[in-house]
């Protein structure tokens, strides 16, 4: 009984200041600098723009955690979610479903692999040709997910034999190298470093399109943006707003995403 | 071997972690615990209309749990946690828990109503063509000769449910809930870290220990209650 009470009033107090929200924003909390637990409290540079947005139109609006791979879905149908600030990656086919505000961030994907294999490379990068018959692995839903399937079904790696195992996380995928599940993995820029930053046995390097000669070659970008459920016009035209006022260069050319970008990699200068 | 146990220490060492892994504890802790609640009060509801005798007021009450617990036992629990937060629960800002419970608990329900409808059959018919030959009413002869027999039966295959459920909330990091499986994921992760298998180790002990109380727990109830049997005593 005494437990019953106990619990209950456990559970009473973390869900206090719960539910009476007017926007939900849902991201994936294993996205630094973007977004990450940090003391149970998911913080990083979308948040802060989500911040600015809440503050801007005077609304409440929540940070809730999510699987990557349904944020998307979840915007679309915008009845558990208004938005998403995932560092997500424009593309094509999740335009068709949801709003993009305009770019914040540009990205290109990294080649993590094993120091006791590494890939064929060219100069300081990988190109796609460079990952024919191995298996590749990606954080499920993400872009290097998108891009992999997409070489494998009718680009360079075709027919190669080359397989791709979709993987809970990046940093799992990380894991599942050492583990020799898949060869290599594919991963955004930030979240690629700070894993090898982590592991002496793994490095990283960008991933590229492969041009008629070597310095023809050129990386596979992709940029970030939020993305706003269809039918929340006042939601995008506020992210809007907010992010055009946070990309102003000042007068060293910086921009306040960039410092949000260092600050959280832990690279500010005090 | 040793980059393994330089990650134990810096994960014992550091009070972030340890802190993260007890917050997602408590979190693992609530689900279960409140999902049994309801399972059991359900489930025992559940496996007495099931056990019932078939009158034309039963027959209805029957067939809901019958499909019922068909329904619950025959699907993924996975999938049973996704329709509850996508499909039923599509409330804005619904405190993420009390959906988990619900759903955890509607689940554990169909799985303990059959711990129960089992214990309770598991009581030879003759007893209560006995009790009823005495003259004992319907109530007397449940509560009096079915029960306690029953619960026998009961205890053992409860405390197995109990630790399915507590083991099976791990999939609630799949709806990003901050549980245990999550803070493991949250200390393996990029800015952590950087690797899963040291915190995914020491979430597995919390586990462990939880389940091991459990078990210890049960086992006294089970021999608090054959004190009256021979086998009992031997133990």
């Amino acid at each position: 009984m005494l437990v019953t009470v106990g619990m209950g009033a456990s559970v009473f107090f973390s869900i206090r200041g719960e539910g009476e929200v007017d926007y939900v924003v849902e991201t994936n909390a294993f996205f630094a600098p973007f977004e990450f637990y940090e003391n149970r409290e998911i913080v990083g540079v979308d948040v802060e723009i989500v911040d600015r947005v809440a503050e801007k139109m005077n609304k409440k609006i929540q940070i809730k955690n999510a699987e990557f791979d349904v944020i998307i879905d979840n915007v679309e149908a915008g009845k558990i979610a208004d938005a998403g600030a995932a560092g997500l990656t424009i593309t094509p086919a999740r335009e068709a479903k949801v709003n993009f505000t305009i770019p914040y961030y540009n990205s290109v994907q990294y080649v993590i692999y094993s120091l006791d294999m590494p890939p064929t490379l060219r100069d300081d990068h990988v190109v796609w040709e460079a990952l024919a018959g191995y298996t590749l692995g990606s954080q499920i839903g993400s872009t290097g997910y998108i891009f992999i399937d997409d070489e494998i079904e009718n680009g360079v790696l075709k027919e190669t034999g080359t397989s791709l195992k979709g993987i809970d996380s990046h940093q799992l995928a990380a894991d599942a190298i050492a583990a020799h599940i898949i060869d290599f993995a594919i991963a955004d820029e930030l979240a690629a470093k700070f894993i090898v930053e982590k592991n002496p046995g793994l490095l990283a390097l960008p991933l590229y399109y492969s041009g008629a000669t070597r310095t023809e070659d050129y990386p596979v970008e992709e940029s970030y943006a939020i993305a706003v459920n269809k039918e929340r016009a006042e939601l995008l035209t506020a992210f809007n707003e907010v992010l055009a006022e946070m990309l102003t260069e000042n007068s060293e050319g910086e921009t306040e995403i960039d410092r949000l970008v260092l600050k959280y990699m832990g690279l500010e200068d005090e | 071997m040793s980059e393994f146990f330089d990650k134990v220490a810096e994960l014992f060492s550091t009070p972030e972690y340890i802190d993260s892994l007890l917050h997602g504890f408590l979190l693992t802790l609530q689900v279960s615990y409140f999902a049994i609640l309801i399972g059991v009060a359900l489930g025992t509801v559940i496996a007495l209309i099931e056990t019932a005798r078939k009158t034309k007021w039963t027959a209805v009450p029957k067939f809901i749990c019958n499909v019922y617990t068909t329904v619950i036992r025959g699907t993924p629990m996975a999938l049973q946690l996704f329709i509850m937060f996508f499909v039923i629960f599509v409330i804005k800002g619904f405190p993420s828990i009390i959906i988990a419970i619900i759903a955890f608990g509607l689940n554990s329900a169909a799985y303990t109503a059959e711990v129960i409808r089992s214990g309770i059959l598991s009581v030879d018919s003759g007893q209560t063509e006995a009790g009823l030959a005495l003259g004992l009413s319907q109530r007397t002869i449940f509560f009096k000769i079915v029960a306690p027999q029953a619960i026998k039966n009961i205890i053992p295959a409860l405390g197995n449910e109990i630790i399915t459920v507590i083991k099976e909330t791990a999939i609630v990091s799949m709806v990003g809930m901050y549980d245990l499986n999550m803070a493991a994921k949250d200390i393996g992760s990029g800015q952590n870290m950087a690797s899963y298998i040291v915190p995914m180790f020491t979430a597995a002990l919390f586990y462990l220990a939880t389940i091991y109380l459990i078990t210890f727990v049960v086992k006294r109830i089970e021999k608090g209650l054959r004190k009256s049997e021979m086998r009992g005593a031997e133990k």
